[in-house]
């Protein structure tokens, strides 16, 4: 009986998720561009933190400087189509090069030490970048920037309608959590999550933790990169500070972890509450500076200790509890 | 040219021991506790406000209320731990810098939220007093206290920890917990007393360090990155190491910013920090950081 | 007599002051069943560490079958066939029973994807926790949770399997259990390392037992010899 309630629960469940799926997508034609605007922000943190969820959440290595890739993403497509007239699609592709060598470097460096150094490390890299990003005024604009004009010019990534972008970057969500999704289901995701619940034991049992866990660092910073780009398309402007924000890398970190670190739907749950929460925040609180970040530190410090699984977590326990009833 | 070459080496010096300060403490919790305190920037800066908020509405002079910041630092590092850090002891890396990290947000946000963004700085009227080294090179007296400040604390814990019984029992946790244990020693009690001697002896410098740096809420974070940087080309909880890489540090950046400009300077303090972990993650005194069985 | 399958020559092992192995060396024949005894602190553990590559030696070397693997990681000697259990059970709390045994099989070169959580099953049954198939690891107790961590180590078709102090803390027919389970492992041509502290089950299961004391072997030979050698028993109550 059970077996076949659970069989038509996950009939109902793909129904759902395949309606919401359209919904979503067809969004744009029903709402305002605020509305539009609130929900672009929120796909990108959410991509953002999906990626970050592939490597920290998981292996339990925590990056604080994630925001490196999307620096990464804007930057080189930028830089490509202002200097060389490439077409920041293609621009966008090629990004993933450096980031995913970076990644790369990154991860053989500190993925044998102690978790702190692999945070410094990344903080390290972002400051290093932005510093960089600030000092070749030549190739990078230094502290002006790069700065497009609005345009009409969709083979170089250019729309007048923001339509359009919502449409890309739902795409870019559809297909990020489609690859997540895979990896917390498949093997790779589960020798993931024993790196992070136990190394020493994974090793033993003949799992080489450092190339998984380069592989995952990797796979977050293709995903991560993209939206890079999309950024400098969509904001039409970057400035190193923006791309290469250390707050943002701590924010992402800190919706990644009370949201639920190595889960599927973690992120999708921290991004949600999140954005719009902190956007609220920021508008109707504007005089309460600085609330924002006494909630986050609250929220993290109590998720940290007692609930190391996030919300998610949380949820899954309670309808636990609930289920003995 | 000359000169320009000792005062940037009198510079590095001032700037090491500032460093040093804040690294001797995060050694000192990593070396006992091997807790990453990501929010040791935070109590220096919330010590800093205290210093600030006498000097303006009392007038007191920021180094005569170092002992005054020297306590709240214990009394805030003994808060802390009762109610978080004790708590994270025992937990895996990744709980230990999520929980210090949301600590760090949650004293930044309290800082912004109670004293606003504002840069508030202090002008000492002896501020721009120095004393001339050689000809031609001076050392500022805000400076001069950082430093006799850190070779203060230097010495005090070389005896401290080295001639003490309460030392040696610091010594032989940081080696070998369970060791440490068999042999008696509690420690619930050693770990308090780590944390908060961490603490409060990078707080007691805040009255030093308002008369240099502006206080606002980011100063720890500012601070605190170099501050790690330091540590780990010293060794991370080698506070020994910690200020000879402070000390080495502070010159190099101050020599370089002689030749190159100084914002790139700064990305050299981070690419010297990718150096040392390439070849030697250990740091200077070879400190073991890859994980245990 | 059978060739040696594992040689371990003048292991020295250091932590910062303390010494845990001062120079031990062992050979361990095909098919054995080898015991090792000891004190606590005797560096019983840390050889098993040394031999499964979680600790490289300070000196000395380690040779399985015929070569030199001091210095190969961890991952790699396990898909070579030496594996090891956990004197603390160490299962990963993020996966169910069956995975935990389904990841280590997925390294094992013998079986492809689609085998794969054929073959945990049928290990998971060989070790008596069939009925935890697809359990979570919070409810199991801690028996269960040794045998996990042995069927984990089974999965990866050990040549030489080491197991750290199983039987300790167990009921009578536990231990009985555990000893049935030995005796068919070494049935299967499985070389037996058993780090054990309850010495009766040892010398019941063993062929030949090594005693360590403070990171020395201090005696080696059958279990009886082993038992009434009084510097074996000072090292006890000493």
């Amino acid at each position: 009986m059970l077996k076949e309630l659970s069989k038509s629960n996950k009939y109902y469940k793909t129904i759902v998720i395949i309606l919401l799926i359209l919904v979503l997508g067809v969004l744009p034609n029903f709402t305002g561009s605020a509305v539009i605007r609130l929900l672009i922000l929120t796909y990108t943190t959410l991509i953002m933190t999906i990626s970050w969820n592939i490597v920290s959440g998981y292996t339990r290595f925590l990056s604080l400087g994630h925001s490196m890739f999307l620096g990464i993403g804007a930057y080189t497509s930028a830089i490509l189509y202002t200097k060389y007239n490439i077409s920041p699609w293609i621009g966008m592709i090629i990004s993933l090069i450096p980031s995913a060598l970076l990644a790369f470097v990154i991860g053989v460096l500190t993925f044998r030490l102690h978790g702190a150094f692999f945070a410094l490390t990344t903080i390290a890299i972002l400051q290093i970048l932005m510093l960089i990003a600030l000092h070749f005024k030549d190739i990078t604009g230094g502290a002006l920037g790069i700065i497009y004009l609005p345009k009409n010019d969709p083979m170089n990534f250019f729309f007048l309608d923001i339509a359009y972008y919502y449409y890309i970057i739902y795409i870019m969500l559809l297909i990020s959590l489609y690859i997540s999704y895979k990896i917390d289901q498949g093997f790779f995701g589960k020798s993931l999550k024993a790196i992070g619940d136990d190394e020493i034991a994974a090793s033993t049992i003949g799992i080489n933790t450092m190339k998984i866990k380069i592989l995952a660092f990797i796979i977050s910073s293709l995903i991560a990169t993209p939206v890079g780009t999309f950024y400098a398309q969509y904001i039409g402007y970057i400035i190193p500070q923006s791309v290469f924000d250390l707050n943002l890398s701590i924010r992402i970190a800190v919706i990644g972890m009370i949201g639920g670190a190595g889960t599927f739907l973690g992120p999708i749950l921290g991004a949600i509450i999140f954005v719009p929460a902190d956007q609220l925040l920021t508008t109707y609180l504007s005089s309460y500076y600085g609330l924002n970040l006494v909630i986050y530190g609250l929220l993290l410090m109590i998720s940290a200790i007692f609930l190391p699984t996030g919300v998610v977590g949380f949820i899954g326990g309670f309808t636990k509890w609930l289920k003995k009833y | 040219m000359e000169n320009i070459l000792a005062q940037a080496i009198i510079n590095g010096v001032a700037v090491g021991s500032i460093y040093a300060i804040i690294t001797v403490g995060l050694n000192i919790i990593f070396g006992i506790m091997k807790i990453v305190n990501f929010a040791h920037g935070e109590f220096l800066m919330i010590a800093m406000y205290i210093i600030f908020w006498m000097y303006y509405y009392l007038g007191i002079d920021p180094l005569l209320a170092s002992p005054i910041s020297l306590v709240i630092s214990l009394l805030l590092g003994y808060i802390t731990y009762k109610i978080v850090i004790n708590r994270i002891i025992t937990k895996e890396d990744y709980v230990q810098i999520a929980t210090t990290m949301g600590l760090s947000l949650l004293l930044i946000g309290l800082a912004q939220l109670l004293w606003s963004p504002v840069y508030r700085g202090i002008t000492t009227p002896y501020a721009t007093f120095g004393i001339e080294i050689i000809k031609g090179v001076y050392m500022s007296l805000p400076h001069l206290a950082a430093l006799l400040y850190t070779l203060g604390v230097s010495v005090f814990l070389y005896y401290f920890l080295k001639f003490t019984k309460i030392g040696l029992i610091l010594r032989a946790t940081a080696q070998d917990v369970i060791g440490a244990e068999l042999c008696g020693a509690n420690t619930k009690k050693i770990y308090l007393l780590a944390w908060i001697l961490g603490i409060g002896i990078t707080g007691a410098s805040a009255g030093i360090l308002a008369g240099i740096y502006y206080t606002h809420p980011y100063i720890g974070q500012t601070l605190v990155l170099y501050a790690f940087i330091v540590a780990v080309i010293g060794g991370l909880g080698d506070y020994i190491g910690g200020l000879i890489g402070a000390f080495i540090l502070g010159m190099a950046l101050s020599i370089s910013t002689i030749y190159i400009s100084s914002d790139l300077s700064l990305a050299l303090a981070f690419l010297v920090f990718i150096l040392v972990l390439l070849i030697r993650p250990s740091g200077l005194m070879g400190v073991k950081v890859v994980k245990r069985a | 007599m059978a060739k040696e399958i594992l040689t371990a020559k003048n292991i020295i092992k250091k932590f910062g002051g303390l010494i845990a192995l001062k120079g031990v060396s062992i050979g361990i024949r095909q098919g054995e069943i080898v015991g090792i005894m000891g004190p606590n602190g005797s560096g019983k553990t840390t050889l098993i560490n040394v031999i499964s590559g979680v600790y490289m030696p300070d000196e000395g070397r380690v040779i399985f079958e015929g070569k030199d693997i001091t210095y190969i990681p961890s991952h790699l000697r396990a898909r070579m066939g030496i594996l090891r259990t956990y004197q603390t059970p160490r299962p990963f709390r993020k996966l169910s029973v069956i995975e935990n045994v389904a990841i280590a099989v997925r390294n094992n070169p013998r079986y492809n994807r689609e085998n794969v959580y054929k073959v945990s099953r049928d290990i998971l049954t060989f070790v008596g926790l069939e009925k935890y198939i697809d359990a979570p690891v919070s409810s199991l107790n801690t028996f269960m949770l040794k045998k996990l961590d042995l069927a984990r180590a089974l999965a990866l078709s050990p040549k030489l399997l080491m197991i750290d102090e199983m039987v300790a803390g167990l009921t009578e027919a536990e231990a009985l259990e555990v000893s049935k389970l030995i005796k068919e492992l070494h049935r299967q041509g499985i070389t037996l390392m058993i780090v054990e502290h309850v010495i009766p089950f040892l010398a019941e299961t063993c062929e030949r037992i090594i005693v360590l004391n403070e990171g020395k072997i201090i005696a080696e030979g059958k279990p009886d010899e082993v038992i009434s050698n009084p510097a074996v028993i000072s090292s006890y109550i000493g």
